[in-house]
């Protein structure tokens, strides 16, 4: 387990190394000294409606001449490029928004649960649990920056169909997994009905498939942020009993000594395997949907 | 109805800055010394202000030989209102933190 760890760790670092060579090399290409350089890289990555703007702040540094007030210039215009950038692919994609703030709100609850319960963290399986979350979220954030904003779309309904049907889908993942109510297996049917319906209306609406299968992409990961939250609030609350028969069962053969702390790690690593399991089985249903949304209309080209 | 938020301190600044020459056009590094901020939160509140059609941006035609043409901006007539409507209006009151309330 430690050699995967470090395994990934190296994966991690050579993917950033490469990177940074790569950006090195583009900044190289400009002509200049360093600060006209990064400045430059970082303009260029500037969305086309921004463009000007990005030149606007490389004509203004070629006027400076102190080193040191060129260099501020540079590293502001670099932080003010990628927020342009940040800013203009989110904009007007409120699912894209909810994925990349879960993402963070995640992390911060899990940060929570280490911080109150900190016997959690002499768990012999914590370190895979933490790879497994952390690469999770950073492949949410990935495809929610990756995803191309769905064409010709009707304004704001087909835009906020990926939020209010992942909270939705993630409402019954949550009631389904924590049993609040005796409804037996009824939560997590409705949640793979219903998962059929985001990417079958986004595709309808939208005139393609891509368009469904987009959507229901959003959805399946904002289910899967709105699950994580809710069980590792439910583990919040419950972690401190009424314990049942085969829960003080259960515990006695951990080793742990608190176990409310035992009861929040479990929690904590039922929230993560539904971060990866819901949005693999939305997106499973949800593709269906978006392919027989797309059949009710005459193929366009996507 | 929505209501609309007062622009944050920075925003300000570089109004009032603005709006005490409306019809000088000025440079954005002359801004940046002016007002004491750095370049990476002064253009994105150009860029903001650009886009609710209160900053005009043109290119200068008349720059320094061997340097490419500046951004030159300055406030519209709308950003020139809307600068007399905040005056006009007060700054909301500061939050009371609980000390300040015991």
């Amino acid at each position: 387990m430690t050699l995967g760890l470090v395994g990934l760790s190296a994966v991690v670092i050579l993917v950033g190394l490469v990177w940074i060579v790569r950006a090195v090399l583009r900044m190289r290409t400009h002509q200049g000294d360093g600060s006209t350089a990064l400045l430059s890289w970082a303009c260029e990555r500037l969305p086309p409606e921004r463009a000007d703007w990005g030149r606007a702040m490389c004509s203004e540094l070629a006027c400076i001449d102190r080193r040191s007030d060129r260099w501020r210039f540079a590293l502001g215009g670099l932080r003010a490029a990628a927020t342009a950038r940040l800013v203009g692919r989110l904009a007007g994609r409120p699912s894209a928004t909810a994925i990349i703030c879960g993402a963070f709100g995640c992390t911060g609850l899990t940060v929570a649960t280490f911080a109150i319960y900190p016997e959690v963290l002499a768990e012999r399986k914590l370190p895979l649990l933490l790879t497994v979350l952390a690469s999770v979220l950073v492949g949410y954030v990935v495809l929610a920056l990756a995803q191309a904003p769905v064409a010709g779309a009707p304004s704001g309904r087909v835009r906020w169909t990926s939020l209010v049907s992942g909270v939705v889908l993630g409402v019954l993942w949550i009631v389904f997994a924590t049993a609040w109510w005796n409804l037996h297996g009824w939560p997590m049917i409705a949640a793979i009905v219903i998962a059929l319906l985001p990417g079958a209306y986004a595709a309808r609406t939208s005139g393609g498939r891509a368009a469904g299968i987009r959507t229901v992409t959003a959805t399946g990961l904002i289910a899967g942020l709105v699950g994580f939250v809710g069980l590792t609030v439910d583990a919040f609350a419950t972690a401190h009993g009424p314990y049942d028969a085969s829960q003080v069962d259960q515990f006695t053969h951990t080793g742990y000594v608190n176990p409310a702390a035992y009861w929040m790690g479990e929690g904590l690593a039922t929230a993560v395997m539904m971060l990866l399991f819901i949005p693999v089985l939305t997106i499973l249903v949800g593709s269906l949907g978006a392919v027989a949304g797309g059949l009710r209309r005459p193929a366009r080209n996507d | 109805m929505a209501t609309a938020r007062r622009p944050s301190v920075q925003t300000m600044m570089l109004l009032d800055a603005l709006a005490d020459r409306p019809d000088q056009w000025r440079y954005g590094y002359e801004l940046v010394s002016q007002l004491g901020v750095s370049s990476g939160s002064l253009y994105p509140i150009l860029m903001r202000l650009a886009d609710r059609g209160l900053l005009e941006a043109v290119w200068e035609t008349d720059g320094r030989p061997g340097r490419p043409p500046r951004h030159l901006y300055r406030l519209t007539p709308s950003g020139l209102d809307f600068v007399g409507q905040l005056a006009a209006t007060p700054a909301p009151p500061p939050r009371r933190t609980r000390l300040q309330g015991a």
